[in-house]
């Protein structure tokens, strides 16, 4: 992933003299690029490391320290201490597996089950077509988080479930922008070439037209990771997520809610963490997009 | 012998890329009498089309005329700024792009686009606008001119929103029109009436026309001078009739034989061989030196200036010298 | 080079539909009359050229010979076989047999594929050829077109659009196909680009005996090559003949009025210019009796109600049209 980011920059980089897209904006995107790659770097780094780089890795884990409750930010500790006595930046720390576990997998279901109906639907169009179109209605026409919510109280609390619930409630975007791909890549001169040498469908799905819908499905996927992190904090907030007291920054937000104006670091920090993550995804999502462009679409100049 | 209606001077354009500075002109010079067709010819990359927008003034950014004059009427365009440039437009200089469906706007009526022509150029009253917009309508061919007014270009087939762009183009009675690939999207047997018609518009009204093509056919049946445009720079301008008997420059013959002709039968045709220069590179010869049998060392140090070669004619070649035209 | 010999692709009464409009909800589709009961004999080891303007019908005719299209009625032979009634494995087995050409080169090759991929792939489909015997044949391929080594890792947007069109020629070449339809191979090039592929066509149709049928709107280019010309109109052939009968003596109005549109190279030509009024008719709601004769110069009562059938005027060459009945 940092490598093509690395890529991508170098290719801005090396290859621009005489004045090309004005300097401040290209400036202002590789620092927003790097920044958004070390902010990704870190928490797989915190997801990976999380009980070697914690100060309080037990703490972390969900060991009450009755004596040290809800303590203030300090040297000892860096973001406080939450109401059961543990060290917060532990905590987010440990937090980081659940949260961005949760981004990462979500999105992989969606795109495990959206890609393929949706390559199906758009390449073989007519009765399965229909039938794909009308089932992503139905999915399309509830508000993601609330058909999770619906999902994942059905299925009974756990992380497993959550992560199911926001995978099935996200799959028909996927399909829908996979379809409209699909739709217009079947009619492409490479297609009916490939048709006529008498390479079969699944091979032609999988070797021509699927990896020409990447570049947009990398994308959304990228940004959906934010957002799933989002969708899991929610449910944690609502106590449909892991069980406590697994570290989970959601839930960690929710925890801190009733004490925000007395002790705003059990909350605050959480929040951060999702904050800060979230963005970084969605800036890899756009500096992905840009990277994908310029790669497809030749400025040319009228001659 | 009045003096030409345009002239361009030394023209040089360039575009910046990913790669680096795109040189788009090299010096194009060619000049325009009143009521005179030329037909600029080129294949893609030779920097025609630029040559038709620079004279409009719309290179598109952050391309930019480096050097040169563009002389319309005594008049430097270059020297303008856009506020006067945008009232030479259409009022002095009307243009023709290739394909109609995406000049014309969509949700605008036909009667509209030519409007906006009219008011913003000529002030007519409601009535008489409309009215010369009818004109106009029947003066190019357009079947049933009322309701073309009213209705929307997607109604009409490519022939016909042609002409609508051709009425556009005439509504403020220019004297020069620049046609760019005017007939390259349509068939040929409307490309046949949409010829006959600017011929006949360009005969009634002493129109100049500077007609920008890839295809040397339509040059020899509607233009009375051509020049022949290779990587920025013009190689020959000349009569149409002594330009195909006897084509001068290397690059002018190597088009004519390559092409495949209708009333003569040919066993292979001979394509020039290589590829035209990209537009990177600082050439500092001829820059057809890679490409032309004839080439010498002189050619690949030294850009060969416009030799005259006739009375009217100009070829940029050092075989000029030699040959005696 | 006439029909005396064996027509390696025999078309019969070949109709083609498209539906066009509609969608989920209704509203009205329209049913598009794309070939109307086509007869066609392409002579083996040559080229049979085929013109006409844009809804006339000839790209559909190339596609529906491939398979592309789903004919509704009619019979294709190529080679003895009836085209149209194989299915699955015998369909994939004569595919080896005929290839297309398409006419935006870059297009035609799928963009993340390396070209050394694009060639290898007809050879992957139906041989056992892997590895090294596979690259070989590969190279040997691109050498066949005028390319070399340096080519194959390359991806199509990194060609020219002559270099694409050879990329497409070898893979065209694979499998030792007979049959070639070549749907506008030099449209989107450059002139003396055209003049290259153009050449290398013809070489390695005398290399190889291949059978070509040229789609192409650019007369000059069709004559070139062609040893036979068809003219179509509207979904229909309205002349064929040798080059030679067609430019010389076109019977046809629409092929007349279709020459004399035709720009020629040579300014001082005098030429009596036939211009046809109004446009094509819609392929929706073709008209009545013979295509063309909402634009014919030479319309009779007799052309609104009957569709002409194919007169023949020479031993080789006939046209659809009343005028040669009287």
């Amino acid at each position: 992933m940092s490598s093509m980011l690395a890529e991508g920059l170098a290719k801005r980089t090396g290859e621009t003299r005489n004045g090309t897209p004005g300097p401040i904006r290209f400036f202002r995107h590789e620092i927003l690029a790097l920044a958004s790659a070390i902010v990704i770097l870190a928490s797989l780094g915190m997801m990976a490391f999380a009980p070697w780089i914690s100060p309080y890795p037990e703490e972390g884990a969900g060991l009450p320290v009755v004596s040290h409750q809800l303590l203030a930010p300090s040297s000892v500790h860096p973001f406080g201490t939450d109401d059961l006595g543990r060290d917060v930046l532990s905590r987010v720390i440990f937090g980081a597996r659940v949260s961005v576990t949760m981004g990462v997998m979500v999105t992989l279901v969606a795109i495990a089950v959206g890609v393929p109906l949706g390559a199906a639907s758009g390449f073989f169009g007519r009765w399965i077509d229909e039938a794909m179109m009308r089932i992503t209605d139905v999915f399309l026409a509830f508000p993601p988080l609330l058909l999770a919510i619906v999902f994942a109280s059905a299925m009974g609390r756990s992380f497993g479930n959550a992560m199911l619930a926001i995978g099935i409630s996200w799959w028909p975007w996927y399909a829908r922008l996979v379809r409209s791909e699909v739709l217009s890549l079947r009619e492409q001169y490479f297609v009916d070439a490939a048709r006529s040498i008498g390479v079969k469908d699944i091979k032609i799905i999988l070797r021509h037209i699927l990896p020409n819908t990447l570049s947009p499905v990398i994308v959304q996927a990228s940004m959906d990771i934010g957002s799933a992190i989002l969708a899991g904090a929610g449910l944690s907030f609502l106590g449909l997520g892991v069980r406590p007291p697994i570290a989970d920054w959601g839930r960690m937000l929710s925890d801190g809610r009733a004490i925000l104006l007395s002790h705003w670091w059990v909350s605050t920090f959480p929040g951060l963490a999702i904050f800060v993550t979230v963005l970084a995804f969605n800036i890899l999502g756009d500096a992905l997009r840009d990277w994908f462009d310029p790669h497809m679409r030749t400025r040319r100049y009228v001659a | 012998m009045s003096a030409p209606l345009l002239v361009v001077e030394d023209l040089h354009v360039e575009f910046p890329d990913e790669t680096g500075m795109v040189h788009a002109l090299r010096g194009v010079s060619l000049t325009l009498d009143r009521g005179e067709v030329l037909g600029l010819v080129g294949e893609t990359g030779c920097g025609k089309s630029v040559t038709g927008l620079s004279i409009l003034g719309l290179v598109p950014q952050p391309g930019r005329i480096k050097s040169g004059r563009i002389l319309l009427d005594g008049q430097d365009l270059t020297a303008l700024d856009e506020g006067d440039l945008r009232k030479l437009r259409g009022r002095n200089i009307g243009m023709i792009f290739q394909d109609p469906v995406t000049s014309l706007n969509p949700v605008f009526t036909n009667g509209r686009q030519v409007l906006n022509v009219i008011e913003r150029h000529l002030h007519l009253g409601r009535a008489a606008a409309r009215q010369r917009a009818l004109e106009l309508f029947v003066s190019v061919g357009l079947p049933d001119p009322e309701a073309i007014l009213e209705g929307y270009p997607h109604q009409l087939s490519g022939g016909m929103q042609q002409r609508v762009m051709i009425a556009m183009a005439l509504a403020a009675g220019p004297e020069l029109i620049i046609a760019d690939e005017p007939t390259t999207a349509v068939d040929v047997t409307i490309q046949a009436q949409i010829l006959d018609l600017l011929l006949k518009l360009q005969r009634e009204r002493g129109i100049a026309i500077l007609l920008i093509t890839h295809n040397l056919g339509v040059v020899a049946e509607t233009c009375h001078r051509v020049a022949v445009l290779y990587a920025g720079r013009v190689v020959e301008e000349s009569p149409v009739g002594e330009f195909f008997k006897e084509p001068r420059h290397p690059y002018s013959q190597g088009l004519l034989h390559s092409l495949p002709r209708l009333n003569q039968a040919a066993d292979w045709l001979t394509p020039i061989p290589g590829n035209v220069p990209s537009g990177h590179e600082d050439l500092p010869g001829c820059a057809f030196a890679a490409r032309c049998e004839y080439a010498t060392d002189r050619c690949w140090q030294n850009q060969p200036p416009m030799y005259a070669a006739g009375a009217a004619r100009r070829v940029a070649c050092f075989l000029a010298e030699e040959a005696g035209w | 080079m006439t029909a005396a010999a064996q027509p390696l692709v025999q078309v019969r009464d070949l109709s083609v539909f498209y539906e066009s409009g509609g969608g989920f909800l209704g509203g009205s589709t329209r049913r598009v009359r794309a070939l109307h009961n086509v007869d066609l004999d392409i002579p083996a080891h040559q080229t049979l050229g085929l013109v006409g303007e844009s809804g006339c019908g000839k790209t559909t005719l190339g596609r529906a010979l491939l398979r592309l299209v789903k004919p509704a009625g009619g019979q294709v032979t190529i080679d003895g076989v009836e085209v149209l009634a194989l299915s699955g494995a015998a369909l994939r087995a004569l595919r080896r047999e005929m290839q297309i050409i398409f006419q935006n080169p870059i297009a035609s090759l799928s963009p993340r594929l390396r070209v050394r991929d694009v060639v290898a792939e007809p050879l992957q489909t139906h041989t056992p050829l892997r590895g090294q015997p596979l690259n070989d044949r590969v190279l040997e391929l691109l050498c066949m077109v005028g390319m070399d080594e340096s080519h194959m890792d390359r991806f199509p947007h990194a060609l020219s659009g002559g270099q694409a069109q050879r990329v497409a020629i070898a893979r065209a070449l694979a499998l030792n196909p007979k049959f070639l339809v070549l749907d506008e191979p030099t449209s989107a090039l450059d002139v003396s680009v055209q003049a290259q592929i153009l050449n290398l066509l013809q070489q390695l149709q005398g290399q190889f005996n291949l059978t070509y049928l040229l789609i192409s709107h650019d007369l000059a280019v069709v004559q070139y090559i062609s040893q036979r010309l068809a003219v179509m109109y509207l979904g229909e052939i309205v002349e064929e003949g040798p080059p030679r009968a067609i430019f010389g003596e076109p019977r046809h109005p629409y092929t007349q009025a279709l020459l004399s549109a035709t720009p020629v190279l040579d300014p001082h030509l005098a030429r009596r210019r036939i211009i046809l009024s109004g446009v094509v008719p819609s392929a929706a709601d073709p008209p009545s009796g013979c295509p063309f004769h909402t634009r014919c110069p030479q319309v009779m009562e007799q052309c609104r109600e009957v569709n002409p059938p194919p007169t023949q005027i020479d031993a080789d060459h006939w046209a659809s049209c009343h005028l040669l009945t009287k």
